[in-house]
């Protein structure tokens, strides 16, 4: 997309800004589903994340960022779709003893079949932080290098990589409580 | 240099594209295209206003003389970007009509002190409204109910027998308003000034006869950002040796105090936040009177707070100058900031005719772009115990503007009202205020204090002996004390939305879109700012309450960037009240 039908939709040109949505709703759209794991949510999110961005185009100070700027706003509405789907009264939850009625782990059964292995990479990704799945969809799904992902998530990339570190030390925690 | 991290796990990658494989939904592109239709215009953000240059009032008349050269050169140099424009007028540039005054008026909610501007007939009279703390200016026409206006010191700025215009009030209690004063436009079109205007009676930087100047005396509105320092009095540099003054009468606010600079600037990143940046001013703000106002409408200290505010010009002696001198300086007095509008969605009372106003004008469009109003503060005991109510009293007496119109937590029985002796017409001494006879209630009490001495139950406390209850109280689900309004210490946690998380932010008018979240927990959360507020689930055995709104909405200022932060605050079941500060108690 050149940088002049960037700048005019940062003018507020909307012919400028439909073709930017035509260009960046694809990829938006997946890195919505990736984080969130509902076609509706995603939608929701997406549809969002343009809003957004439409009323805050003004304020992009570098056309050349739009991109992190974006996904950064991406981020935000998956958050917040996230955090309207679950937003329930918080209780205190009790630490489940593993010997308190649970089955015993089955740590050395393989993965019956690959319809097993997502429902259980997607019941462990749905524990974790939205941060957390954000920065691995960055990382692992879009492939963007640490100096992107800070950008997009507005943290030092030194930040960045101990969360993506922490990230994937939770996920593979939770995969293990799901492999139980 | 390759800041990839190490090689992506294929089984993650491929997980991760599954989840996100499959067509776009049918209609998404369409749907966004609807919405943003609907969406408001794009913010603008970039300005290019010309330079003015203020100079500090307290650098003296002889640096003002000296400045008006680098004045002259300055208007003269190409314009330079100020940064986000401030977004709001007040409302959408107009004055609340008379209609919209009585629906404002009905709501019960409206906090005491709030300031608004009007236009409104005044039929002006002393023989109604008697008041002991200040006289009567007259009653609002059109309101459907009595409403008194009560004036400080501008009695005699209405002749009467009517007045009409746009005036600036504060609310002081059902039925009454306390006159700021009469506005005076920023120009034929525009009823809000903007820092790069020649200011209503301006005088800028020039030193001026007294008491014949002119300009002294009118009053306006100007949009912008404030920044307020408060120096210690152990500060000899900024304090110039002096000792704080009182805040003054909400109606005529003092303005000037030797421990406080006040600076009102057209963006939100250039004042300075520190006192040894006190002496590098940007030459863009323009220093401001506004100790006694920044109390009484709680602006924080050293955060930028942007804002309408209801400004005077003055005139007083210059710093070098003896105090017969007919030579005198400038000074723009903050009286008051405009209640962010609309602060609710008041409902027109069946009373209220106002047959002779003009038909209210619709203003639910502003509510979807409108500032977010910030969960009010209340006042607590030493240690987030209920006070006595000497103890509201003596605080009401000495610092009226941290009381006025806040929740606070007091032990019962609750007299009627903090009763004042004096004579009518004329403000008594605080001194001689003290607390009527009790009438009602034992127990523990949130209630609001007015400017006049009222006292407002706000509600029962569920408390056994007045102490702040813990979180786990809130969240039992019967509520063992059988009541919903309780006094909790909690650390709060909570992540700045997108606009909000760049300091001096966040601020009402940059914070109402994006997600931002905050939450109560009862240990101290742990993981650096924000890492429990953005964990759902919450961790397993965390007690705590998800909000629903951001931390700016409960501090307003970006106090949180360094961590969760202890406080005492007052939850109506799982609904934030106010946030409660200990009193210090004179």
């Amino acid at each position: 997309m050149d940088r002049a039908l960037i700048e005019n939709a940062c003018s507020g040109d909307r012919t400028a800004f439909d073709s930017f949505v035509r260009s960046r709703i694809d990829a938006v759209y997946r890195t919505s589903l990736a984080i969130l794991g509902s076609e509706a949510d995603a939608a929701d999110a997406t549809q969002e994340t343009f809003v957004s961005a439409w009323r805050h185009i003004g304020e992009l100070r570098d056309p050349d960022n739009i991109d992190a700027w974006l996904g950064r706003i991406n981020v935000n509405a998956c958050r917040g779709q996230l955090r309207r789907r679950t937003r329930t009264k918080v209780r205190e939850v009790r630490i489940l003893d593993p010997d308190e009625g649970a089955e015993p782990a089955s740590t050395e059964a393989p993965m019956a079949d690959r319809m097993a292995a997502a429902d259980a990479f997607d019941r462990a990704f749905a524990r974790l932080s939205i941060d957390d799945r954000s920065v691995l969809v960055l990382h692992h799904l879009q492939e963007r290098p640490v100096a992107e992902i800070a950008a997009v998530l507005g943290a030092p990339t030194g930040t960045v990589k101990s969360r993506l570190h922490r990230a994937r030390a939770a996920l593979e925690s939770a995969l293990a409580k799901e492999s139980r | 240099m390759n800041e990839q991290l190490q090689p992506t796990e294929n089984g993650i990658r491929e997980q991760l594209s599954r989840r996100a494989a499959g067509r776009l939904p049918d209609g998404l592109m369409a749907d966004i295209a609807a919405a943003v239709d609907r969406a408001p215009e794009p913010r603008k953000a970039l300005r290019w206003p010309g330079l003015r240059l203020t100079p500090p009032r307290l650098a003296g008349a002889a640096m003002a003389l000296a400045l008006i050269a680098v004045l002259i050169v300055a208007v003269a140099l190409p314009a330079v970007n100020r940064g986000p424009a401030a977004p709001t007028g007040y409302p959408l540039d107009r004055p609340l009509t008379a209609t919209e005054l009585a629906a404002l008026l009905a709501d019960p909610a409206l906090p005491v002190n709030s300031a608004f501007v009007a236009e409104v007939t005044i039929d002006v009279r002393n023989d109604v409204c008697p008041m002991n703390r200040y006289p009567t200016i007259g009653v609002v026409e059109g309101m459907g109910a009595q409403v008194c206006v009560m004036g400080a010191t501008l009695a005699a700025e209405l002749p009467g027998p009517t007045a009409s215009g746009i005036f600036a009030f504060r609310y002081l209690g059902a039925g009454y308003l306390g006159l700021l004063g009469r506005i005076t436009p920023a120009s034929s079109s525009r009823l809000t000034a903007s820092l790069d205007d020649a200011w209503p009676g301006g005088s800028d930087g020039a030193l001026v006869s007294t008491p014949a100047w002119p300009g002294s005396g009118k009053t306006f509105l100007v949009e912008a950002w404030m920044t307020q320092l408060r120096f210690p009095t152990s500060d000899a540099a900024f304090c110039s040796g002096g000792t704080p003054v009182p805040d003054g009468d909400p109606l005529d606010p003092n303005g000037s105090d030797p421990c406080v600079g006040t600076w009102l600037d057209a963006t939100a990143d250039q004042l300075p936040t520190r006192a040894p940046d006190y002496l590098d001013i940007p030459k863009d703000a323009r220093e401001v009177e506004a100790a006694g106002m920044g109390n009484i409408d709680g602006i924080q200290g050293g955060v930028a707070v942007h804002g309408i505010f209801v400004v005077r010009s003055a005139s007083e002696q210059c710093p070098d100058q003896p105090s017969t001198s007919s030579v005198g300086c400038p000074a723009w007095r903050v009286l008051a900031k405009l209640a962010d509008w609309p602060r609710s969605s008041p409902t027109a009372p069946p009373t209220a005719t106002a047959a002779s106003a003009a038909p209210a004008t619709p203003v639910s469009s502003a509510t979807a772009t409108g500032p977010l109003a910030p969960a009010p503060v209340g006042i607590v005991g030493p240690g987030g115990r209920a006070l006595t109510i000497t103890e509201l009293a003596e605080l009401w007496t000495a610092t009226p503007g941290a009381v006025v119109g806040r929740v606070a937590i007091v032990k019962g029985p609750l007299p009627v009202s903090i009763g004042c002796a004096g004579e009518t017409g004329t403000p008594p001494p605080m001194s001689s205020c003290a607390p009527s006879s009790p009438t009602a209630g034992e127990g523990y009490w949130a209630v609001k204090v007015s400017s006049l001495g009222a006292i407002q139950i706000v509600g029962r406390i569920a408390s056994a002996d007045g102490s702040p209850a813990s979180l786990d109280t809130v969240v039992a689900v019967p509520h063992p004390t059988g009541s919903n309004l309780v006094v909790v210490g909690a650390w709060l946690d909570w992540v700045p939305s997108l606009w909000c998380d760049t300091p001096p932010y966040p601020s009402d008018s940059l914070c109402g879109a994006g997600a931002a979240f905050s939450i109560l927990t009862k240990e101290q959360p742990s993981g650096g700012p924000g890492a429990f507020a953005v964990v759902d689930p919450f961790p397993s055995g965390v007690v705590g309450i998800d909000l629903g709104l951001g931390g700016y909405q409960i501090y307003g200022s970006s106090d949180l960037q360094d961590g969760p932060i202890h406080s005492f605050f007052l939850l109506n079941d799982e609904t934030i009240v106010a946030r409660l500060e200990p009193a210090t108690l004179p």
